[in-house]
This record gives structure tokens, sequence and C-alpha cells, in this order.
């Protein structure tokens, strides 16, 4: 008790000892505090179109700013130093730091969500020509033999893709040099036909397809050697704009 | 001590022995691979070399065209396997068709580049190694 009336009395004769100016001061603080409050609820509103884990530390410290700042002046005013310009001080201070620990609180709390793809225009891969080669024909005849039957398969799978599946093809059959030039225009047509018939059997619309003979006219290697005339028995699919 | 080394021996043996055809293979398809890189390198440039040997030429206003369809060095490869108790596999290879183009006050001067590509157009090439070898 007597220690109670011991700080009444020093503290009458504190405040009395308070000039006007430094009262002036306190009110001055005391609207500050009022201000970062108010600000605070600005801020509060304004998080609104932040970012998930930013509007998390927005409202965190808009918050702790808001609890730290009535805290401040409450204790201020409940301890009967309201007009000790220190303790309105202490009330910034409290904001502050409340906004601070809001703050961070709320950043750490939140975790920022995954952003949205950002949609990209995607080129569609063009489709223009498919070559096969390697696919071996017995001499006079046009039957894919069941070995290279994997190299048409991958042929059907180009030609289903997104980027040619609805469009025309003409097949063209390509021969070397070796015979005459009237068996071989038969011969590459026939040829044509027979991987039409194929990737027909695989499913693919027949519609879409145009088998032709090019014979032996578009070489794509030398016909004198070996090697060449391989690279020239092929069979090209074409595919429409 | 020594029986006891033969049993550990054993054990990982035992162990490692379902994954050697697994291995095995896996290096095949790396060997496989490698040479289909370089036989399509090999391929484009025999083609590069015939096209360009089929140069054509075009009479213009002030002198000559020389234009041939070629091929671009760029390229890419894949390798799936199709059979593999036949060790057969397929290759696709996509490049670029570049038509080609120079002018000049006469053929030969056409025909003596630098050549600027015209146009370009994506070509897949499908291919199959068997024997041993990429078939051309």
């Amino acid at each position: 008790m007597v220690y109670k009336f011991k700080v009444k009395e020093s503290l009458g004769k504190e405040m009395q000892k308070i000039p006007l100016t430094y009262l002036k001061k306190e009110e001055n603080m005391k609207s500050k505090a009022i201000v970062l409050l108010v600000a605070a609820l600005f801020v509060f509103t304004g998080c609104s179109t932040m970012s998930k884990r930013a509007k998390c530390a927005c409202v965190g410290a808009a918050a702790g700013a808001a609890v730290g700042t009535t805290a401040g002046l409450i204790i201020g005013h409940d301890q009967g130093l309201h007009r000790n310009p220190n303790m309105v001080g202490g009330g910034i201070i409290g904001g502050v730091a409340g906004a601070l620990i809001g703050g961070v609180t709320g950043y750490l709390v939140c975790k920022e969500e995954p952003k949205p793809p950002v949609p990209v225009k995607v080129e569609e891969p063009k489709c223009d020509k498919i070559v096969i080669n390697s696919v071996q024909f017995d001499f006079d005849k046009a039957v894919i033999k069941p070995e290279f039957y994997p190299i048409l398969d991958e042929a059907a799978a180009e030609l289903q893709k997104p980027a040619c599946a609805k469009k025309n093809v003409t097949i063209e059959g390509n021969t070397c040099n070796m015979g005459s030039d009237k068996y071989n225009q038969k011969l590459s047509e026939k040829r044509a036909a027979a991987a039409k018939q194929y990737l027909v059997g695989k499913g693919l619309s027949a519609d879409r397809f145009t088998a032709v003979g090019n014979g032996e006219k578009n070489p794509i290697a030398d016909n004198k050697t070996k090697k060449g005339r391989a690279m020239n028995r092929r069979v090209e699919f074409k595919i429409a704009d | 001590m020594l029986a006891n080394r033969l049993i550990l021996w054993c054990l990982v043996g035992m162990f490692c022995l379902p994954y050697l055809p697994v291995a095995a293979a896996a290096s095949d398809q790396l060997s496989v691979d490698k040479r289909f890189e370089s036989f399509c390198r090999e391929w484009l440039q025999t083609v590069n070399n015939f096209a360009a040997k089929k140069m054509q030429y075009k009479k213009v206003d002030q002198g000559f065209i020389a234009e041939y369809d070629g091929y671009s060095d760029t390229l890419s490869t894949r390798v799936k396997i199709a059979d593999p108790a036949k060790k057969t596999y397929v290759g696709i290879l996509t490049y670029n068709e570049v038509k080609f183009q120079h002018h000049g006050q006469t053929p030969d001067a056409a025909k003596g580049g630098p050549f600027d590509v015209v146009s370009q157009s994506p070509v897949t090439a499908i291919f199959m190694y068997r024997n041993g070898e990429w078939q051309n």
C-alpha cells in the first residue's frame, strides 16, 4: 500500500511538472498511433489483390500492427501513464513490433501457391514428309516381309500424330535403276500400293491415301553403287498442306 | 574361412546374375544409338552430295539462279527396340529438307555460291537395324 501510494504521489508530482509543450507532443504521438492503426486497416484492405503468401504477410502485419498499437495504448492507459509520451510512443513501438511479428508469422505460415501456368501458344509441329527406308522387297515382288512391319508401324504412328492425322497423304514408291523404266514404274506403283494396304490394315482411313509410283525417276543417291541403289529403293509419304 | 568366402561370392553372383542380361541389353542399345547417329550423318552427307550434283539453273532478268534441294546439318535421332529377341531396332531421323539458291551473272557464278536458304521443310526418315547394322 505504502509503495502504491508512493508511486501515485510521485506520479502526481511528475505530472504536475509536465510542461504544456510536452502535453502537445503527447497528443501528436497519440494521433500518430491512430494514424498507424488506420494505415494498418488500409493495408489490410489493400492486401486482397496480392499473391497468397504476400497477402498472409500483409494481413499478419496489419493485424499485428493493430493489436500492438491497441495493446500499447491500453497498457499505457490502464497504468495511468497515458500522459507520459514515452508510453504513447510505446503504442507505436508495439504497433511496429506487432506488424513485424505478424508479417513474418504470416509469411512463414502461408505457403506460396503455385502460379498458374502461363498459357503458351504451342506451334503445331509440321508434318511434311515421311520417308521409309530399309524396307526390302523380294525381286519382282511388292509384298512387304513381316520383319519390316516395325518400320511401317512407326510410319503409321507418325501419320496418326495430331499434326498429320487429318491430312491426305500421297504414298510414292521409288526404285533403283536396275531393270527397264517401264518395269520399275510398275514395281514402284505396286510397292506404294502394298504400303497403303498395310496402313489401311492398321486402321488408317484408305480415303486419306493415294498410292503412286515414281519408278526410277527420283533417286536420292548414286545408282552406280550398291549402297546408293539401296537408298533409292524407298517409299515416301508426302503429306498435303 | 575359404568356404565362407565361396558362399559369399556365390550369394553375390546369385544376386547379380539376373541383372546381367538387362545390363547387356542396355549396353547394346547404347551402341546401336551411337551407331545410328553416325549412320544418319553419313546418310545425309551422301544424299546432300548427290543433291548438289542435281543443281538446276534458271535464267532470270539479271543473270542466273542456281538452286538445289539439300538437307540441313541439324538432325535429331531416336531409336526404339522392335524385336528384342532378334535384336532389331527402328531408328527415326528428323531433319530439314532445304531449298538452296544463289544468284549470279553466269551459270558458273551462280553455281559458285554461297547459297541462301530459301525454304525448309521437316522430314522424318525411318530406318531399321537388323543383322547387326543399320540398313539403307
